[in-house]
């Protein structure tokens, strides 16, 4: 018994040495790889941020509109999953401001993967319109719903829309990205009955 | 022992050949199945993921070939993984800053890239037991005949399924679309005809060259 694992235990310390060995090289092969990866890194995060934050900035003057008095206020993350990115977009005149409304930036799950869209509303909550960030939809399926003739549908729409009822009907072929729109619209709908609007009456109040 | 001395002295045009038409990892090494159902559905995307891929075979072929006699034989699919993965990682940066819009649509299939069996068919086969050199063009080459593959498979998916050639309409808008071709079962469909072409030619010019 003793013998047993004396031997074994001459034979495990070369195998130690050998997995030591072996493990060490593979910690060389990743540290040389992440060194890589920060220089690519470094050289394109600020690019790759710069172009998000502009594509977003260039959807809120498409959905809003054009004006030169218009100001755009990042709020901060206000704790819905769903929801990306909250900005609240007012008009500055004479140092007065008021309220347009918001753009909320959120996430659908859709066929491809998920996909960006950027919601507009009014300041009494209906929806203005909506821009697609980005997305992987199908060409020719998914990508007929991401276009504004299904889009513009829900402009004016201001709670609870249903697929399938009234006007807003799902492109066919294309019923889990028709679905996933839906479904951001409400939550972003949600999203705006259950903390915008208190934020924007207590801010009134106070 | 000496047939291996022999390969290891492979001329860089039958490798380059072998890459493109004679061993194309796709249609006839039957490689990559995965992406190319996936990313087809667009002439634009397809030709994205090539390029995407063949930048990923030719840097990782070249430092596995590099590291040939460093790497231990143990642990050398984790070795190829991380080479891989830190290559697709480069190249998925470089496309999010500077081709955005071919990035976002490509979505999860540029990460994919890192169990992409193609390159690790390559790295295994070839990059390990052959010099830098050939190596890198044998990385070029299936590079190239992906994309071919990818190319030939998305084109006829996209004219028949979406009436559109690189976003251009060619049959007019009120051109009614057969749907089904971007349908995963289109992909198949058109992917087996290829296929199926190319074994039909390649075996008559191999029937040819023995007369």
């Amino acid at each position: 018994m003793l013998n047993k694992s004396s031997s074994k235990k001459s034979v495990s310390t070369t195998e130690l040495k050998e997995i030591f060995a072996t493990g060490l090289k593979l910690c060389i092969f990743m540290s040389v790889i992440c060194v890589m990866l920060f220089f690519v890194n470094s050289i394109t995060a600020e690019k790759i941020a710069e172009f998000e934050s502009k594509k977003i900035n260039d959807a809120i003057i498409t959905i809003m509109g054009d004006d030169p008095n218009m100001t755009i206020e990042p709020l901060e993350d206000l704790g819905d999953s769903s929801v990306k990115e909250v900005y609240k977009i007012d008009s500055m005149v004479d140092e007065q401001s008021q309220l347009i409304g918001y753009c909320v930036y959120a996430k659908a799950k859709g066929y491809g993967g998920e996909f960006n869209l950027l919601v507009g509303l009014n300041a009494d909550g209906t929806v203005k319109g909506i821009s697609v960030i980005s997305d992987s939809e199908t060409v020719g399926i998914g990508k007929k719903v991401l276009t504004d003739s299904f889009l513009s549908k829900f402009n004016g729409k201001s709670e609870g829309v249903t697929l399938g009822s009234g006007d807003i009907v799902a492109v066919s072929g294309a019923t889990v990205t028709s679905k996933a729109v839906t479904s951001c619209v409400n939550s972003v709908l949600d999203f705006y009955e259950s903390t915008l609007k208190e934020a924007d009456t207590d801010e009134n109040n106070g | 022992m000496k047939t291996t001395v022999k390969k290891n002295k492979v001329s860089l045009i039958g490798v380059l050949l072998d890459g493109i038409v004679f061993k194309n990892p796709v249609l006839i090494q039957l490689l990559g199945m995965c992406p190319i159902l996936a990313t087809s559905t667009s002439l634009e995307n397809a030709f994205g993921m090539g390029v995407a891929v063949t930048f990923v075979l030719f840097f990782s072929n070249i430092i596995i070939s590099l590291l040939r006699k460093i790497i231990p034989e143990k642990i050398r699919i984790a070795a190829y993984i991380i080479i891989i993965a830190g290559f697709v990682s480069v190249i998925d940066m470089i496309l999010k800053a500077y081709l955005p819009s071919l990035s976002s649509s490509l979505g999860v299939f540029i990460p994919l890239i890192v169990v992409n069996c193609i390159i690790f068919a390559r790295a295994e086969s070839f990059a390990s037991k052959n010099g830098v050199i050939p190596s890198a063009v044998d990385g070029i080459a299936c590079g190239i005949g992906f994309t071919i593959a990818l190319s030939i498979v998305s084109a006829i998916r996209e004219i028949l399924g979406n009436g559109t050639i690189l976003g251009f309409h060619i049959f007019g808008e009120s051109f009614q679309p057969a749907t089904m071709m971007l349908l995963p079962f289109g992909g198949f469909l058109t992917l087996g005809f290829v296929i199926a072409l190319v074994q039909f030619v390649t075996d008559k010019i191999g029937k040819g060259g023995n007369k």
